[in-house]
This record gives C-alpha cells, structure tokens and sequence, in this order.
C-alpha cells in the first residue's frame, strides 16, 4: 500500500487509502522529550483524559456519546525511547455501513479528548482525577498479585545500565501520592505546547474531506522535526553478573537471566537480532527443545529482544530445585550458537517466521499504521527492504551478535508453596 | 453442501458435510494474505466418564485426559515435531483444550494447501508410546502448578463448580497432579479412538482462497484415508438439577484485593425465545442496568464502594439434560455484603426505555463488523457463533438487526434472578 503525504498547519499527515477494511483507523503522534521520573504522569494523564472532555464531563456522558458514534473504539499510548512518542489511536465503523456525516462526528469527538480536556480554571476536575488515580492504585494492587509480572520487575530493576526499562513505565504508587488535579494539567499543558505532532490515517475516504476534518480540528504545530528517535547502545561491559533468588508465596517459580548486548550495530539491531531471538528463544527454538522437550523443565520458555535498548531477557517457569541446571542448559545454547552451532533448517525457519509475520501486516490496519510510523519516525526500512535485508543474514552474523551477549543479571522468584 | 449468506456484512460461508461425516465451514476474505484454519473435536475436559469405542461399560478416566491428548499429539513418528514442519514457512500452529473442545489451529501466509494437508494428518495419526507420554507428564505438571498460581483461573473453576451438581466441574482442564500422572497410554488411545473419529470433529478455514478449491483439498485429503464406522458416541449423561450446587462461597487466594462473582442460574425454557434474543437482550438489559455506562455503577465507583467498573457475561450450559442460561457478574469491592444488597435491588427493576435499547443495540451490530476485520477475528467471529448456537444460520444475522424492543421486553420479564451462587474472592491474609 502507498501513501500521500500532506502538511496541514505544519503537521505532517500521511493517508493510506484502501477499502479493504470496514472501518478507519487514526493514530495521532506526539513527540516530546521525557524523563523517567514523569512515568506515573504519563499513565495517569493516559487515564484521566479517556475519562471525560470538557463537552462530556462525566464518564457516563462521554459513553453515551461513544454508543452513539456506533461504540468507537480509542486509546492511548506510550512507548519509549530517547523520546516519549504518545500516541493517541481512533477506530471507527466507516459511515457507509452507519450514517452519513458520522466520519466527520467520530473525529471531531476524537481531537475533543486530546485537545479539551475536562478542566476547571487551571487544573484538572478533581473528580474524574481521583477516580483515575483509583485506578491506577488498582492496577498496581493487581501487579503485586501476578508473579510473572513481579519477578520480570524486579530483575530488570538489577540491570546494572542505566535504561528506561529499569523503570516501571506503568509507574508506582508513591510518585502517585505525589500528583494532583493542577500538576497533572501543567503537565499536559507542556507536552501539548512541545511536541512534534504527526498523523497517519487509514481507510477508505476521500482526502478532500479528511482534509478538511483534520484542518478544521488540528493545531499548529511548532516542534516539526524537533525530536529524533533513537535506541540505546551500551558500551559498558558486565564482569561481575548479579546474581539474586528471592521467596514468594507461589507453586511455581520463574527463573529470568537478561543480557545485555554491547556495541549493537543498526544492522545487527534490526535484523540479526531478531533472528538470533527466534533461534535461541522462539517457538521450538533451542531453549523450547532443550529446556522443556528433551528434560521436561519447563512448561514454557521464551527470549525477548529489546532491540532500542540492547536488551535480550530469557524467562521461564521452573520448579525451584532446577534453577543450576535450567542455568547451565541457557548458557550452554547460547555457547552453541557462539559456536556457529546453527542448522540451516534452524536459521531459515527463523528467517521464515520473520518473513512470514511481515507479510501479514497487510492484513490489519493497526499494524500497517505501525509499519508507516516505523519507516517515517524510526526511520527504519519499509517491509519489502526488511524482507530482503533478513534473507541476507548469515550464520557468521548470527553468531558473532551472540558474541555480544553479556549476562547482567540472574534471578529467580523461588515459589515456597511446593 | 450450500452457502450461507450474510447480506448485510457483505460475508459468506461454504459449509459441506464429507463422507467420513467431517463437518467443513469455508469462509473467503479475498483480498487478505494470510489464512487461518481450525480443526476441532467436541471433546474437553467434562468429557471423562464414556463408553470407549468398542466397549461395552462406561470407563472413568483421570481428569485432565482431553488436555494431555492434546499435548501428544504433536508428537510425530517420523521425529519431526509438528512444531518443527510449521516453522519451515513461519507458519503459527497451536492448539487448546476446555470445558468442552479441542482445538487444533494454524496461521500463516505460505504453503496454505501444504500446510492444510498437514494439520488434518498430525491430528489424525497419533504416536503415542509408553516413553512418550511418561515424559510429558513433567510438562504437564508445571502448567499445572503455573494454573495454580493464577487466582483468576481458580477463581473461575470455583464459580463453575459451585454453579453445577451433577456436570462435573469439580473436575479442571489440566487435570490435578495426582491425576496427571495416573494417565496411561492406553487411556490416551481409548479417548482418541472414541472421539477424535471425523463425524465427532469439524473444519473450519478463513482464507484468501475461493471456496471449492479450499473444500478440494480437503475432500482429496479425506479420500485417500480409511475411518471404521462410528456409532453413536455414549457419553455420561447429566441431568442436571435446576438449583445451584452451593449459594455462597468464599476462596482465599494470593491477591491484594477482593471481589465476588454473583451468578445466576435460569433454565432456557423459561424463555419462550431462541439463543440469539435470550443472549443479546439478557446483554443489552445488563449493559444499560449495571454496566460500565449505568449510573449504579458509576455512583459505587464515585463513592468508592467499588474499585473498577462491574463486568458481566452471559452463557449457555448445554451439557446436561436440562439446558441453562447463565449470568456471572463480577465486582471488585472490600464490601459484598452492601453491594450485593444493592445489586439485587437494582437487577429486579426491569426497566430500559426504547431510545437506550436501540442504542445499545448498536454495540451488537458493530462488534461484528470490528471482527471481521482481521483473519482472526473472521475466525472468531465464526467459531464462536458456531459453538455458541451449534449451527450457522444467516438468519442470526438478521435477528441481532431486528430484535425488537417488545421482544425485548418479554423476555427481561421472564428473567428470574433468585438462582444464585455466589463466591468471594479474598486475600490470604
């Protein structure tokens, strides 16, 4: 699929015209500078404005217009890197298959909740604030009760770097205490006075009308190009791994080794890594056949990559009496593939999972968006160029990435309760 | 072999029922390059007391059995692992067990008749050695001590087990420990040759591919195999008795805070109304009653009396003789007694205007439109009707559209909420 490009008040505006799906699909950007201290803030600004507006000032008023506009669908999020991108995401039914003029109600509603916000003077409502702060007190209370989500937390909070994901994006309930109605509006003040903003829009419409709309509900944009999003590289090398087993009221226990990758490059980063994930890590990958097939250790185990923040973190669920041996089988797959220990069979199913979950971008809105905010924010290859950049990996590349693997941290959350 | 239509949503599907008695359920999405397959058997976790095939007496088989065969069928005689073929073209496969079903399923973009062939063979040719099945217990054990650790999976199993007496869902998925090691390979084999025969199994396919192409491969694939005849699967038959099994309840697990899941039990014949309105009315009724939109909820969450929004589900159990509607409705509050007090008031007032009706009608409408969407949610959208009305029929369709408000009506007055059972979920501490 191609897109056109527009700037409307300084904002750049990309449309991605296909009938293929039966709704259109919006994601408006913003870019701005951010500090690990605000995470608390920025998840409970994400609450707060999905709560109400200024024309909807209770949640009940802004469900029934939601109802009304045919039950759309919206959100917010945040991902992290060097810079925050917030992106704020609209889903609707196309008015061919509702009424006529409700493309236009469902966008106007939309830039309601980013641009009007439920205020009083200079602050927030109290009201709706509180109620979102109860959420979140919510939803860390429900944190304590996952023990995946506990024993992921605190070994990553061993990581001895200094990276966002050391931090709980989704915050905590001190700096929580600290927030109030009028803190929080300054907040948003800010991030809407300084972001870049930009908006990617697909669907089946015309571009004159949507122009239109968008002209009609953006504001000028002031930071245009201001932010540029980078990854995380670590030059620092770990001689003296952190090793730490703690007690919990749990059957199972969850045992998680993280590396660090030292000197990544953009090559290695972007299609290497993911294929040295898929090898060691992936479905019936080295750890899968060695951990759970071969000695029945493990229900699961899995990789993950982080590749903006040259992180690869190994997770499993084991009984506690395992964990020297679960250790000594991670260490030695890893060892195998330093060892350029790989089949053919291994690297080009890896190649083909890659390959084949690029191939079903095309058939989901959400993520052809993500492909463009990819190209055009990341500055990362369009899928054609990825597919042919991932047929290229070899062997050597494979194993001279997991030469760069440095264990940082072991951890095991011991569950008592066997 | 016929097609079912749906006008309005601009879908249809091929349905075809072989030879071998497999039932087959083709759905095109045409411009789309993925596709997505599912083969499954009416076998779960209830499925325990049976006549094996060629048997004579009912055999009684440790919980879990449906779950573990699930798990060895991946295994394969060549030594490649059905994990290990799929990976070659990146294609996803996996499969799940529940109450009720197993579910054999793939996902992918390449090799789609290669691959359609090779699901329907793993499934249908197991390899079950002594050796083998010895060696998954130990697997099977620790997803079981991982479902343990999870308070909202036992938290379900205790609401469904406290709702039914005779159906036994005293009985998990996963099966406990003790029960997971005391299953034999020839158990395995009982169950398999009982229940996985083609006319106890379905196949559904949501593809770029037109349709009689799709229903080629697999009717070339079913020829050129041999099934026994079947005779009628004899399961235990449960009756099911109209009264819950146990009204209150309360299960300490590892969370910080508490909440309570009330239910309500009601027989289907009380409703003179096929699934579809009984399912969508009962829906709507809650939604504009106690849902996240309804002042009750909103004033509990201003005052704090609850922590996050009331959820609620509607069901059917077509297990027994008697078949039930179920509602569950869940609240996250540190004071069950006041809010289930209050909850009961505000289920027996059965009022909705028929502005509200028509706009929570909307949601209905568009949901499925949202599905329909992704090759998944096509799929979903298609396995979950076919199993919630055990048929497909377009004019479902047409009932979501034109349930109408008086139907509406006669049905909410119908509903009686004094069925209930309800279980407290509570800290250790």
């Amino acid at each position: 699929m191609e897109y056109k490009k527009y700037n409307i008040k300084n904002v750049d505006v990309y449309f991605i015209k296909t009938d293929k799906f039966k709704t259109i699909k919006m994601d408006v950007l913003f870019l701005n500078d951010y500090d690990v201290k605000d995470f608390t803030k920025h998840k409970l600004l994400q609450n707060y404005l999905c709560r109400s507006t200024n024309n909807f000032k209770t949640e009940i008023k802004l469900q029934r217009e939601i109802l009304s506009l045919y039950d759309l669908g919206y959100g917010i999020s945040n991902n992290y890197l060097n810079v925050n991108i917030k992106s704020f995401n609209l889903n609707f039914l196309n008015e061919k298959y509702t009424e006529k003029g409700m493309n236009e109600k469902s966008i106007d509603f939309f830039f309601d909740l980013i641009y009007n916000p439920n205020k009083n003077n200079n602050s927030f409502d109290e009201e709706n604030f509180n109620l979102s702060k109860k959420v979140l007190e919510s939803m860390y209370k429900r944190q304590l009760e996952d023990s995946n989500y506990q024993a992921e937390r605190n070994s990553i909070s061993l990581i001895t770097s200094d990276l966002p994901i050391k931090y709980d994006s989704t915050g905590n309930f001190e700096d929580l205490s600290k927030i109030t109605p009028k803190s929080l509006y300054n907040f948003y003040k800010k991030i809407i006075k300084e972001s870049d903003v930009k908006v990617f829009v697909i669907g089946d419409f015309s571009d004159e009308e949507m122009i239109k709309i968008l002209d009609k509900n953006l504001k000028e944009n002031k930071n245009k190009d201001k932010y540029i999003p980078k990854g995380f590289k670590i030059t620092k090398k770990t001689d003296n791994p952190v090793e730490k087993i703690e007690n919990a009221n749990y059957n199972q226990s969850i045992f998680i080794m993280i590396y660090k990758i030292l000197n990544i490059t953009e090559r290695e980063k972007n299609y290497v890594l993911p294929i040295l994930n898929e090898i060691l890590g992936g479905s019936n990958s080295k750890l899968f056949k060695n951990v759970r097939e071969k000695n029945s250790l493990a229900y699961y185990i899995y990789s993950t990559r982080i590749g903006f923040q040259s992180t690869l973190i190994i997770e499993s669920g084991i009984s506690k009496e395992n964990f020297e041996k679960v250790k000594e089988i991670v260490i030695g797959q890893i060892d195998e593939i330093k060892n350029k220990n790989i089949t053919n069979k291994e690297l080009n199913s890896a190649k083909e999972k890659i390959k084949s979950n690029v191939l079903k971008i095309d058939d989901n809105q959400g993520r052809i968006l993500n492909d463009y905010e990819s190209e055009i924010i990341y500055k990362l290859k369009n899928s054609k160029e990825f597919i042919k950049q991932i047929e290229s990996v070899t062997k050597e590349e494979v194993a001279s990435l997991s030469n760069k693997l440095n264990l940082d941290v072991t951890y095991m959350l011991k569950g008592v309760n066997e | 072999m016929k097609y079912i239509e749906y006008k309005e949503i601009n879908e249809k599907v091929l349905t075809h029922k072989l030879e071998n008695g497999l039932e087959v359920f083709i759905l095109r999405k045409k411009d789309y390059n993925s596709y997505e397959a599912r083969f499954f058997t009416n076998f779960g976790g209830l499925d325990i007391e049976f006549v094996p095939k060629g048997e004579k007496n009912f055999k009684k088989m440790p919980a879990g059995i449906a779950h573990f065969l699930e798990h060895k069928l991946f295994e394969q005689k060549s030594g490649e692992a059905v994990f290990e073929f799929y990976k070659k073209s990146g294609t996803y496969v996996n499969a799940f067990t529940n109450y009720k079903k197993t579910c054999y399923h793939i996902n992918g973009v390449k090799n789609f008749k290669k691959n359609l062939n090779y699901l329907l063979d793993f499934v249908q040719e197991p390899y079950l050695t002594d050796k083998n099945v010895e060696k998954e217990k130990g697997i099977i054990i620790e997803e079981a001590k991982m479902n343990l650790d999870d308070p909202d999976r036992l938290f379900i199993e205790r609401i469904l087990k406290n709702i039914f007496t005779d159906i036994p869902y005293e009985n998990t998925v996963v099966g406990s420990i003790e029960d997971i090691k005391n299953i034999t390979k020839e158990d395995l084999l009982k169950c398999y040759n009982t229940f996985y025969h083609p006319s106890n199994m379905k196949l559904m396919v949501v593809s770029p591919y037109e349709e009689k192409e799709v229903l080629k491969i697999i009717e070339d694939n079913q020829k050129s195999k041999k099934f026994e005849k079947q005779n009628e699967i004899i399961k235990k038959e449960y009756k099911e008795k109209e009264e819950v099994n146990v009204s209150y309840d309360t299960l300490k697990a590892d969370v910080k805070e508490k909440r309570f899941c009330y239910s309500i039990k009601m027989n289907i014949n009380k409703f003179n109304a096929n699934k579809i309105e009984i399912y969508d009315s009962i829906g709507i009724y809650l939604s504009f009653l106690i849902g996240s939109l309804s002042e009750f909820n909103l004033n509990l969450k201003k005052k704090g009396i609850i922590r996050r929004n009331i959820s609620y589900s509607v069901s059917f159990e077509d297990k027994g003789k008697e078949k039930y509607v179920l509602i569950h409705i869940y609240i996250n509050t540190d004071n069950e007694k006041e809010v289930i007090k209050l909850l009961e008031k505000e289920l027996s007032k059965k009022e909705i205007n028929e502005k509200d009706f028509n706009d929570f009608k909307k949601i209905i409408i568009s949901s499925i439109f949202f599905n329909l969407n992704t090759i998944s949610g096509t799929m979903g959208f298609l396995y979950g009707t076919y199993n919630f009305l055990g048929e497909l029929d377009s004019k479902y369709f047409d009932i979501e559209k034109n349930l109408t408000f008086d139907k509406f009506k006669n049905i909410i007055k119908q509903l009686d909420l004094t069925n209930k059972s309800i279980v407290i979920l509570e800290p250790k501490e």
